[in-house]
């Protein structure tokens, strides 16, 4: 090395001062030689750079993923920024429809169908209805979730699947319902809770079908999205999940709420 | 001891891809460089921070200084057990493997040739953004003998690769 490559390597870190910074530029512009050994070190430096990213394209160890992994779970944690399940009450089921139109208009341009809308009223109709998450009466969806049991596949609208997933109280005392919506465009999982003026969808998730030509095959929620959906269940869940008896006879009496 | 505020965690997912670069900087290999990620992450969950160190910069620290005490560790090792060394040393690494799709095999090799103390001080000012001057406390050594050890490792990548060639 000679001193000419310490200031050259210096100049191109912007460290010398402006006296010297200026008698290395005038060289550089008088001397191709010293243009040309400033341009090898500055490509000697973004190799380098450029080799340490190498990495980026590596699949993590496992031991690192899973830390990593806790580490997101930790920032997602309900009552923590960061998270997309703990929406107020009367956005979340605006949010969730527009999600589910969002993955609808995406199906229907791809496939031509429009099943999700039709199943999906919109936020505000005709009848008045707010757009608080508020299953309409009569819809397939609400159907669903009075009568099905636990584990059986029922067609809610066009080319549109569900199933109860399970069943459990809230803290608050109120019968609740996971769920699984599927249609070519993917799957919705949504937890609804039963109040005094009827289903309320409480938080949703979505996830797009993994890969095309499975499209036969049932999908449910991704693990990221599952994973949001399981942390809501954290806290809204009183205690295990009803049993087949217990689920039947809330069904047979209506779901009222608990005493 | 209370438990890490959720904002840590966030900074420390945001720094995690920094640090992976910078640690595979410094060891040329993606085991030890998730090994080396791990550990930093764990260090610094259990341990206090400085309030007003920056947290990338603080875990690129903890990083070369855990870096430091495997490389101790792994000259034990090889005074120990030399014929094994060697033979690992044949073996393609698949880190190698794939830094080859991006840059040159010319380019790895000079790199990978790259003394140490060369090496260590392009990482920290290359990689880890350091000025000279936190360079030199860093690496407990004035500020000249980070110009000169940069200007070094530069010369050395630029002519082992042959950019003017």
């Amino acid at each position: 090395m000679t001193d000419m490559d310490e200031k050259l390597s210096a100049y191109l870190d912007g460290m010398l001062d402006e006296s010297e910074s200026s008698g290395v530029a005038a060289l550089i512009a008088d001397n191709p030689a010293v243009a040309e050994r400033l341009e090898a070190l500055a490509l000697a430096t973004s190799d380098f750079v450029q080799s340490a990213s190498v990495i980026d394209a590596a699949p993590m160890s496992p031991a690192l993923a899973a830390q990593l992994a806790r580490l997101h779970v930790e920032v997602a944690r309900p009552g923590r920024a960061g998270n997309v399940t703990q929406l107020p009450q009367r956005k979340q089921f605006v949010s969730f429809l527009e999600t589910h139109r969002a993955v609808a208009a995406a199906a229907a341009i791809a496939t031509g169908l429009i099943a999700v809308q039709i199943s999906m009223p919109p936020p505000k109709r005709a009848t008045g209805l707010p757009a608080d998450g508020l299953i309409l009466a009569d819809s397939g969806l609400e159907r669903l979730l009075n009568e099905a049991a636990s584990g059986s596949m029922t067609a809610v609208g066009k080319a549109l699947d569900a199933e109860v997933r399970f069943s459990f109280e809230s803290v608050g005392g109120a019968p609740c319902r996971l769920a699984d919506l599927s249609s070519e465009g993917g799957t919705s999982r949504i937890v609804a809770c039963r109040e005094t003026t009827g289903w309320r969808v409480m938080v949703a998730s979505f996830s797009a079908p993994p890969s095309l030509g499975n499209d036969s095959q049932y999908q449910t929620a991704g693990a990221t999205s599952s994973e949001a959906i399981e942390i809501y269940l954290d806290s809204a869940m009183a205690g295990p999940a009803m049993t087949a008896l217990e689920e039947a006879k809330r069904i047979s009496e209506k779901w009222p709420a608990s005493q | 001891m209370a438990a890490p505020e959720p904002s840590l965690h966030r900074d420390i997912l945001d720094a995690a891809p920094h640090v992976r670069r910078f640690a595979y900087s410094l060891c040329r290999n993606v085991a030890d460089a998730d090994d080396l990620l791990q550990s930093t992450i764990e260090r610094v969950l259990s341990r206090s921070m400085p309030d007003d160190v920056d947290l990338k910069r603080w875990m690129f620290r903890i990083c070369r200084n855990l870096w430091i005490d495997t490389k101790r560790a792994e000259t034990t090792h090889q005074a120990a057990a030399p014929d094994l060394q060697l033979a690992a040393g044949d073996l393609p690494r698949t880190d190698q493997i794939a830094g080859a799709r991006i840059t040159s095999a010319r380019v790895e090799k000079a790199i990978d040739a790259l003394p140490e103390q060369y090496r260590e001080v392009l990482t920290l000012v290359a990689v880890g953004g350091a000025s000279y001057k936190d360079a030199a406390a860093e690496l407990s050594v004035p500020i000249g003998t980070i110009m000169s050890r940069l200007g070094r490792a530069r010369a050395i990548l630029a002519d082992a690769v042959g950019y003017a060639d």
